[in-house]
């Protein structure tokens, strides 16, 4: 259940969280991409802009010595004299360090005047130097720059030269050590660990910050940087620098030509320095985009707990209802969907609940109708057998054959039945007997007896049945004296005077229901017949008990003997007439029947 | 500058992209050798050992010293802590290098200074695996300190004072200064190796100047006396001191004398001129000092003798005395003021 339950906000959660990281780092990537381009582009420029400044700076320094050049050249005519072209020499050696020669040659190339800085002069010697390059390349007008050439194969010079205007016009030409750009390129700061240096057009080493480079004539035309610039591929190259032996680092390289004298200037820093910028957006934006995840994670989070939370609401709502608890209400307020869901969900309720209340309405009516009906057909059982005898047939008991050793049997007939009836209708017959009947029965109820049949005019009670009870031989007694008296006024429609016989007898006796269909609770044994006899031997209005009943009535009843009287299947028997109570709360019988040997008995007798 | 186009191809974004792959790594590396230095510094204080001609107390090398030790702490170290170092000096006795040499080496440093061609030839005898530095050598190819300027091969290197051809320039400066110069008295210290090329060089140069060199050997600051009172016995007109760095030592003595017997003098060092010396014209050996301990210092940091070049004076100083002048009855000329770079008035 858990796991179902945590099922669904996994799945919202990873969708949300791929969607949103997803788009998130997809669009930092694309930031990321674009931005580390444009500043690695700035960066180049950047680097581009510093070769240019340096790049300025040589031009300047170049530039310096070539308006000194050219001034010394064209302050004196060619036919100034040695002394004053001294002069005028000596104060250009003075005024830039970097001039270590002057030479004057004549329009022949003829060497008029050589001034060092470094060694004696010479004045006339006529040398012939109208084959150095110096003097075939330099062009009215315009200032001539030698190549870079390495004085004991060590000091980087170069011979810069302006020719005098005119056919007799001499040539100047200095020699510059190029050792003294050293003070410019060494003060280009180029970042931490990035410097400036300077190739001529041969990719020959002409100014670095390390001067020991420079003296030992490096040549770095091999270096695909310098290879590239040579080659006139104004490309920026980003290049393993291999400048001293062994050394091989990640470099960006930017250069720029200064021209004159032909030579390039490149700007150079680690690739790590240079890119050092380009580290820290890299590591701001990961660290940012860190944080946009770990945000957009937690907001995933929460959004799938939003979602799921109504949803768990339903859940739990549905289960409680499922459960049976009808009253139970689904609060679900987020306005949407869901929340419509969870008013369906209690609208059915609603309409179960009802259902219910009906249906158990119905229930009960039926039930009562049922019961009803059971009731019914439990008085008609009733009628015709005892309640115990009836919950045991309903109980399945069947056959019930009970034995019991005391019962006291009771047989009323009505005397000359067959001579009223020939003269009355059938229907005055019948409500006569039903009449008697119906009176015999209210006293059996009355006196708790149980009745059994009517056979014809016969009417069979007896006491101690179902149920056993000690007075039985009592209960029966009184019912016969109130029978008797009950029937004294009574007459039958012909006018006759109704007088039953009653015969009584006590013993014991099988009482049960057999068979299956119009069944009835009978009784059967040898008291039940003798108390029969008791009744067809008897006296109207008179009656007979045996003398098993009047062992157990005697001392509360009074008794005629009749002595012994032949009882039909049975022999000789001795017989008594009750004739009513002792304690006197009842008449007794009035006229006792006709009869032989009638002898009162009883303690009032 | 010519445009370039702004926009970065996917090749060249891809290479700058690996280069910062590459410089991510790179930082890492260095960040990792940052932390293995601060835990590995290393337990051996680097030594530089400095052998000089004079006594620390010295007046003269007193200033050397200092301004080596200036420089060293210029470089960044602190005496004593980052670098330690060892002077000696042969106070006077020029015998005592080879002795003094053993000395420095027996103390296993990392780098010798030398402060002259003698001091340099001493080490270079006594050492062929300790890196020398030298300031102050007239010649070092000639005297066989290095196989070349360019690409000096063995375990020294260091700074020549000036090239030979300066001496011709130096004794070109003193006849101009006295026009009328026919003979030039040479002051040489024996005992100093420097000088027998630079000897030659003017010897050579002399000539061409109409002047005639007397060639004057001392060999203790006692000798000035004499030497000089020979030069003018034999008609010296002035004097080229090459009695370095025995002139030093009693340099007002020989000032004195040069002023007593009117002879203008070319010095090798410009610091001979604000005491009393005439003129000249030499590259500042101060600054030399400086820059012997810049490659002593990358010695240390790795760097090998044989593959630092020897550099050559590129600046000169060309200092007067204008009192001296007077003093010794000299008119300077206006071209050697036009030329002057400094003025002792």
């Amino acid at each position: 259940m858990i796991g179902r339950r945590g099922s669904l906000f996994r799945k919202y959660a990873v969708v949300f969280i791929l969607l949103v990281s997803g788009a998130l780092i997809t669009s930092s990537l694309v930031q990321a991409y674009f931005a580390v381009g444009e500043n690695a582009q700035s960066l180049v420029r950047i680097q581009r802009e510093k070769a240019s400044a340096a790049a300025a700076r040589i031009a300047l320094f170049v530039d310096e010595i070539q308006r000194q050049v050219r001034s010394a050249a064209e302050v004196l005519p060619a036919t100034a004299s040695a002394e004053e072209r001294r002069g005028e020499y000596l104060r250009l050696l003075r005024l830039v360090p970097a001039i270590t020669e002057v030479s004057y040659l004549d329009a022949a190339g003829r060497e008029e005047l050589r001034v060092s800085r470094l060694a004696m002069a010479a004045v006339g010697s006529g040398i012939d130097r109208s084959r150095e390059e110096a003097f075939v390349g330099a062009q009215a007008g315009k200032t001539y720059f030698g190549r870079v050439y390495f004085r004991n194969e060590s000091e980087p010079y170069m011979t810069i030269a302006a020719r005098q205007a005119g056919p007799e016009g001499g040539l100047l030409a200095v020699e510059v050590n190029l050792k003294l750009i050293w003070d410019v390129i060494s003060r280009i700061k180029v970042g931490q660990a990035g410097y400036a240096y300077v190739v001529d057009d041969r990719g020959q080493l002409v100014a670095h910050p390390d001067i020991s480079l420079v003296l030992r004539k490096t040549d770095l035309a091999a270096q695909p940087q310098v290879r590239a610039a040579l080659v006139g591929r104004g490309d920026d190259v980003f290049v393993n620098v291999n400048i001293a032996p062994g050394v091989e680092r990640g470099f960006l390289s930017a250069h720029e030509r200064t021209d004159p004298p032909g030579w390039f200037v490149f700007v150079e820093q680690p690739a790590e320095e240079a890119f050092a910028p380009l580290l820290e957006l890299a590591l701001r934006s990961a660290l940012l985009l860190v944080a946009g995840v770990a945000l957009a994670v937690l907001a995933s989070l929460v959004l799938a707990d939003r979602m799921v939370r109504p949803i768990r609401v339903l859940q739990a709502g549905a289960t409680r209802i499922g459960a049976g608890a009808l009253d139970e209400r689904i609060e679900v307020r987020t306005g949407d969907e869901l929340e419509a869901l969870a008013d369906e969900f209690n609208q059915m309720t609603g309409k179960l609940r009802e259902y219910y209340a009906t249906l158990e309405a119905k229930v009960e009516e039926r039930t009562r109708e049922l019961s009803e009906e059971r009731e019914k057909s439990e008085r008609l059982l009733l009628n015709v057998l005892p309640r115990t005898i009836a919950e045991r047939l309903k109980a399945g008991e069947e056959p019930i054959a009970d034995a019991f050793p005391e019962t006291t049997v009771l047989f009323a007939d009505i005397v000359d039945f067959t001579g009223i009836s020939a003269r009355v209708s059938p229907e005055q017959m019948v409500g006569m007997l039903n009449g008697v009947f119906t009176e015999f029965d209210r006293l059996a109820a009355k006196h708790g007896l149980e009745k059994i049949k009517t056979i014809g005019d016969c009417y069979m009670v007896v006491g101690g049945l179902p149920e056993p009870r000690p007075d039985h031989a009592e209960a029966v007694a009184e019912m016969a004296l109130e029978i008797q008296e009950a029937l004294r006024p009574r007459r039958a429609p012909t006018g006759d005077r109704l007088r039953v016989r009653v015969g009584i007898n006590t013993g014991p006796a099988v009482a049960g229901v057999i068979g299956t269909a119009k069944f009835a609770y009978d009784l059967w044994g040898d008291a039940v017949n003798t108390a029969s006899r008791m009744e067809s031997h008897g006296l109207p209005e008179g009656i007979q008990v045996t003398e098993a009943t009047y062992l157990r009535l005697k001392d509360k009843y009074s008794f005629e003997s009749r002595g012994m009287i032949d009882v039909k299947g049975k022999g000789p028997m001795a017989t008594y007439l009750l004739l009513g109570r002792l304690d006197g709360r009842t008449a007794p019988l009035a006229a006792a029947p006709a009869g032989a040997g009638r002898n009162r008995t009883g303690p009032a007798g | 500058m010519h445009e370039r186009p702004v926009l970065l191809s996917r090749r060249q974004f891809l290479r700058h992209a690996s280069g910062l792959g590459l410089s991510i790594g790179a930082a890492l590396a260095l960040a990792s050798c940052d932390r293995q230095g601060l835990v590995a510094r290393p337990a051996k204080v680097p030594l530089i050992g400095v052998l000089g001609n004079g006594a620390p107390s010295g007046p003269r090398f007193e200033a050397v010293w200092g301004v080596l030790r200036q420089r060293v702490k210029e470089l960044g170290y602190v005496e004593g802590q980052d670098v330690v170092l060892e002077y000696r000096g042969a106070e006077e006795r020029e015998g005592r290098y080879p002795e003094l040499a053993a000395e420095l080496i027996r103390l296993n440093p990392d780098v010798i200074v030398a402060t002259s061609t003698t001091t340099a030839v001493a080490v270079k005898a006594a050492t062929s695996t300790i890196p020398i530095v030298f300031f102050g050598a007239a010649d070092p190819v000639g005297s066989g300190l290095v196989a070349s300027l360019a690409r000096p091969g063995g375990n020294v290197t260091g700074l020549s004072f000036f090239s030979l051809s300066v001496a011709g320039k130096q004794l070109e400066l003193l006849k101009e200064v006295v026009p009328g110069l026919r003979r030039v008295a040479v002051l040489r210290y024996v005992a100093n190796e420097g000088t027998p090329p630079i000897v030659a060089t003017i010897q050579t140069a002399a000539p061409s100047l109409g002047l005639e060199l007397q060639v004057l050997e001392v060999n203790e600051p006692d000798d000035f006396e004499g030497a000089l009172a020979a030069a003018v016995n034999e008609g010296a007109g002035g004097v080229y001191d090459l009695a370095l760095p025995l002139s030093l030592l009693q340099y007002e003595r020989l000032h004195d004398l040069l002023v007593k017997h009117r002879l203008p003098t070319m010095h090798s060092l410009r610091d001979y001129v604000p005491s009393g010396g005439l003129m000249a014209y030499a590259a500042n050996y101060f600054d030399l000092g400086q820059r012997a301990m810049s490659l002593a210092d990358r010695i240390i940091k790795g760097a090998k003798p044989a593959d630092l070049p020897v550099e050559e004076p590129t600046k000169f100083d060309f200092a007067i005395n204008l009192k001296t002048a007077q003093a010794i009855g000299v008119t300077i000329p206006q071209s050697i003021l036009l030329q002057a770079t400094e003025r002792v008035q």
